[in-house]
């Protein structure tokens, strides 16, 4: 009996982890950024809150650097370099999404999740400024993680 | 028997049409007869910020002296539309087993070539190309980064074939730039 009690407890426990694995710090709400270089073209990143996968997190990656993760209500700001920037994440599967960037524009990378196999699958794509600016003022600012901070300029 | 018959007329067609989904419809406008056109190469000022691999492949830049009156101008706009959010319902679809869509990804590449003479069009090449895609839980099908380059390139080789059949025209409106050669053209 105490056996059956101790595999219940750690399936909970292993449940829990899983579910709160997905879970991120995230900062202050979002405001809009005022610091953008003029020779670079600004990139919010950001992923609403949806009904399904909201646990999951994924790394987006600008021309295959890693930027930050993206969690479910998070947001990170780019600063990209003028021409073709690709955005892309991955899990079980691949999604990448073109921009091409000019020097003083801003541009919105919306991150949502859809159904997988084992895990959701990442889909990033771009936005209008109208539906961007909407959506990603109930989003938050994900804190960069130390090692990704680097990445925040494009090169 | 009856449950071989079961699954060969009807999950095989079922799981097949799933599959044929999973493939990117192409639409392409406008739309060009199959014949050839003749190859071609128009030399003039170009105004064209792009990448060079989108820039229709018969125009070759042709460096002013002095600012010319007669230009062409290039230019591209892609405009995306996913729809891949995950619904309350979907989880429970038995038929997401077999390959149902779980979401669609689209996206509409315009390209324009303008003839500008001081600063106005004079004439100008269009096109269009709409690319779209399922996904399904196994697979999500090219991604809008691929769709988006396959629908510039042939954005590009439509218009490349437009002005092609046109050339005679084209090359008449550029000579006009060129007061040596506009003065021997028939009136």
């Amino acid at each position: 009996m105490s056996s059956r009690r101790l595999l219940y407890a750690a399936l909970a426990t292993g449940a829990m982890a899983v579910l709160l694995s997905g879970c991120a710090t995230l900062g202050p709400a979002y405001t809009p950024d005022a610091n953008a270089p003029r020779d670079k073209g600004t990139v919010y990143v950001y992923r609403p809150k949806a009904f399904g996968g909201g646990a999951i997190s994924y790394t987006v990656s600008a021309n295959g650097t890693e930027l930050s993760s993206l969690p479910a209500g998070g947001y990170f700001v780019y600063y990209a370099t003028p021409g073709e920037t690709e955005f892309s994440a991955k899990t079980e599967a691949k999604t990448s999404v073109t921009v091409d960037v000019k020097p003083g524009q801003t541009y919105y990378v919306q991150g949502t999740i859809g159904m997988g196999v084992f895990v959701g699958h990442p889909h990033l794509t771009q936005v209008t400024s109208d539906v961007g600016a909407k959506e990603i003022a109930s989003c938050k600012l994900v804190p960069p993680a130390a090692p990704k901070a680097v990445a925040k300029t494009g090169s | 028997m009856c449950m071989h018959r079961l699954y060969v007329f009807g999950l095989g067609p079922l799981l097949l049409g799933c599959l044929a989904a999973c493939e990117t419809q192409v639409t392409l406008t406008p739309t060009l007869s199959a014949q050839a056109p003749p190859a071609c190469v128009i030399a003039a000022p170009l105004s064209y910020d792009g990448q060079p691999a989108y820039l229709p492949q018969v125009i070759s830049a042709q460096p002013a002296a002095e600012p010319a009156t007669t230009v062409l101008r290039y230019s591209y706009d892609a405009q995306y539309n996913a729809k891949q959010q995950i619904t309350a319902l979907q989880p429970l679809n038995p038929l997401l087993i077999v390959g149902f869509p779980t979401g669609s990804n689209a996206i509409t590449v315009s390209g324009l070539l303008e003839v500008l003479r001081d600063g106005k069009p004079v004439r100008a090449y269009a096109a269009a190309c709409a690319l779209k895609r399922t996904s399904t839980v196994f697979s999500e099908g090219e991604t809008l980064t691929a769709m988006r380059r396959r629908a510039l390139f042939l954005v590009r080789d439509n218009i490349s074939a437009q002005v092609c059949r046109d050339q005679q025209g084209l090359r008449a409106l550029l000579a006009g730039d060129r007061p040596s050669i506009a003065d021997k053209q028939p009136q």
